[in-house]
């Protein structure tokens, strides 16, 4: 293991031991947020890796990650997750990943949600294809019902204005 | 819990794996979002429970948007043709702060660049700011005074500066010299990326950008002989086929300009009354053989009746291989 894969892995633990902020339930929700730096390893080869976003500049890459985990003893069904995007981030486009969930946006502050490329904003009284700056929200659909002690996550990326 | 996000770190890393390599930084285009935003996210998950529906947030995560410093210096003027011993002879640049943060810039410049003939002689003081904004060296623009003097730009605000130098005696025609502005940000500057903690705009973290905050653009003097040659001719065509200059015939003046020598004619105009006696023939005016509309809009010529009747082409500026330019107009003899 170089030395680049050794540090992301300390970022890593890093994140996961800072203290529990999520709400008490019968789902424990943990929202991160990372950026992408490229740095020149010990073979000199430029790689990327993840760190805390802890400050960013424009045209900086940002990855937000939540984790869910069913905390619950019994399943919960119906699960959503949704995340807001800032008006200062755009979404990049099919960055959305989440295993086991089907992804969906909004436009309009989170009230309604459809496939990217079938959401439609007004400009100038006219209907035209939605941009990804025109993105409020992204919400994922678990197509299964969460077992106990299941988990998993979604994340996207976002490049700050 | 811990083996858990054990595995979830796993699959978090094969996930990165596959995107590194389709990732693609992009620059950012204008200013971008302000030095000093914060930009909260909360995430909420809703579920059901024995068929209740619940809905939950996430902690909240913030990332604070640092100031990047970076600059632009642009070369406005043309190359500045110039004859040995001239004084004042002024240079136009334009800063521009690109980054997303108000910032100072200082300016500083370097007359003792390589690849010239001779180095311009700074005046004293040498920067000046465009005042009066007329875009050249003029009698109302105020000096440049650096440390107290550095002005303080708004993200994506620009200044036009003038540098002023003298030309030494005793140069040759076609020699050149240079004389280069630097911009570079009060906060910071060095190589991109290199971190000034605490020190942007409002006392958020300022990061040098790709132009590691400062930036430097060069204008050129060059010794030149330029000269303009005019040329006139008349040609007469009488009503009866002639070239008799009787009452009722044309004169068809024919003006040539031509730039010889080495450098730029700098905003040549060409201007020649009607003389007495005779009327402007509407309509009549070309340049290189293309029609000029008589009234004062987009196109090079122009036809004045008042207060002295003339006409008047403007050629911009011109060197010698931009070859003959031909005027021509005809007037009518009362």
């Amino acid at each position: 293991m170089n030395r680049a894969l050794t540090l992301l892995a300390a970022v890593f633990s890093l994140s996961l031991a800072a203290p529990a902020l999520a709400q008490e339930g019968k789902i424990e929700l943990k929202s991160i947020v990372e950026k992408e730096v490229r740095v020149v390893n010990d073979a000199g080869e430029e790689v990327v890796q993840l760190v805390t976003a802890d400050k960013v500049v424009p045209g900086d890459v940002v990855i937000y990650t939540v984790t869910y985990t069913n905390v619950a003893d019994q399943a919960v069904d119906n699960v959503v997750i949704t995340n807001p995007i800032n008006d200062a981030l755009s979404y990049v486009v099919d960055s959305a990943f989440a295993p086991g969930a089907d992804v969906s946006f909004s436009v309009d502050g989170g009230a309604s949600f459809d496939a990217l490329d079938a959401l439609t904003v007004e400009r100038d009284g006219t209907a035209i294809a939605a941009s990804v700056d025109d993105l409020t929200h992204i919400r994922w659909i678990l197509r299964e019902p969460l077992d106990p002690g299941a988990q998993g996550f979604a994340r996207f990326r976002a490049r700050l204005n | 819990m811990t083996i858990r996000n054990g595995v979830c770190a796993t699959g978090t890393g094969r996930f990165l794996a596959s995107i590194i390599l389709a990732m693609l930084s992009a620059g950012a285009g204008a200013a971008g979002t302000l030095a000093g935003t914060d930009i909260a996210n909360t995430a909420s998950v809703s579920y059901e429970l024995d068929g209740n529906p619940v809905t939950q947030d996430s902690n909240t995560v913030t990332i604070s948007v640092a100031e990047i410093l970076d600059v632009t210096v642009v070369l406005v003027s043309p190359q500045q043709s110039v004859s040995p011993g001239d004084t004042a002879q002024a240079l136009v640049f334009t800063v521009t702060n690109t980054g997303n943060g108000q910032e100072s810039f200082t300016f500083s410049v370097d007359n003792a660049l390589a690849g010239d003939d001779f180095d311009p002689i700074a005046a004293n003081p040498n920067i000046y700011f465009d005042s009066d904004a007329s875009g050249d060296f003029s009698a109302a623009d105020t000096p440049y005074v650096p440390g107290s003097g550095d002005p303080d730009l708004a993200p994506d605000a620009a200044i036009t500066l003038i540098v002023v130098n003298d030309i030494p005696t005793g140069l040759a025609n076609g020699d050149r010299g240079t004389s280069a502005l630097t911009a570079v940000a009060a906060t910071g500057s060095g190589a991109p990326g290199t971190l000034f903690a605490g020190a942007g705009a409002g006392g958020v973290d300022a990061v040098a950008g790709a132009s590691g905050a400062t930036a430097t653009a060069t204008g050129e003097y060059l010794v030149s002989d330029v000269a303009l040659v005019l040329n006139k001719v008349a040609l007469v065509l009488d009503p009866f086929g002639g070239d008799q200059p009787v009452p009722g015939a044309t004169i068809r003046y024919t003006i040539t300009a031509e730039v010889t020598g080495t450098g730029t004619a700098v905003a040549v105009t060409v201007e020649d009354q009607i003389p007495a006696n005779t009327s402007y023939v509407p309509g009549s005016l070309t340049l290189n053989a293309a029609g000029l509309s008589d009234a004062a809009d987009g196109d090079a010529g122009v036809y004045e009746a008042a207060p002295t009747p003339l006409v008047r082409v403007t050629l911009g500026d011109l060197v010698a291989a931009d070859g003959v330019q031909t005027i021509i107009f005809e007037v009518l003899i009362d």
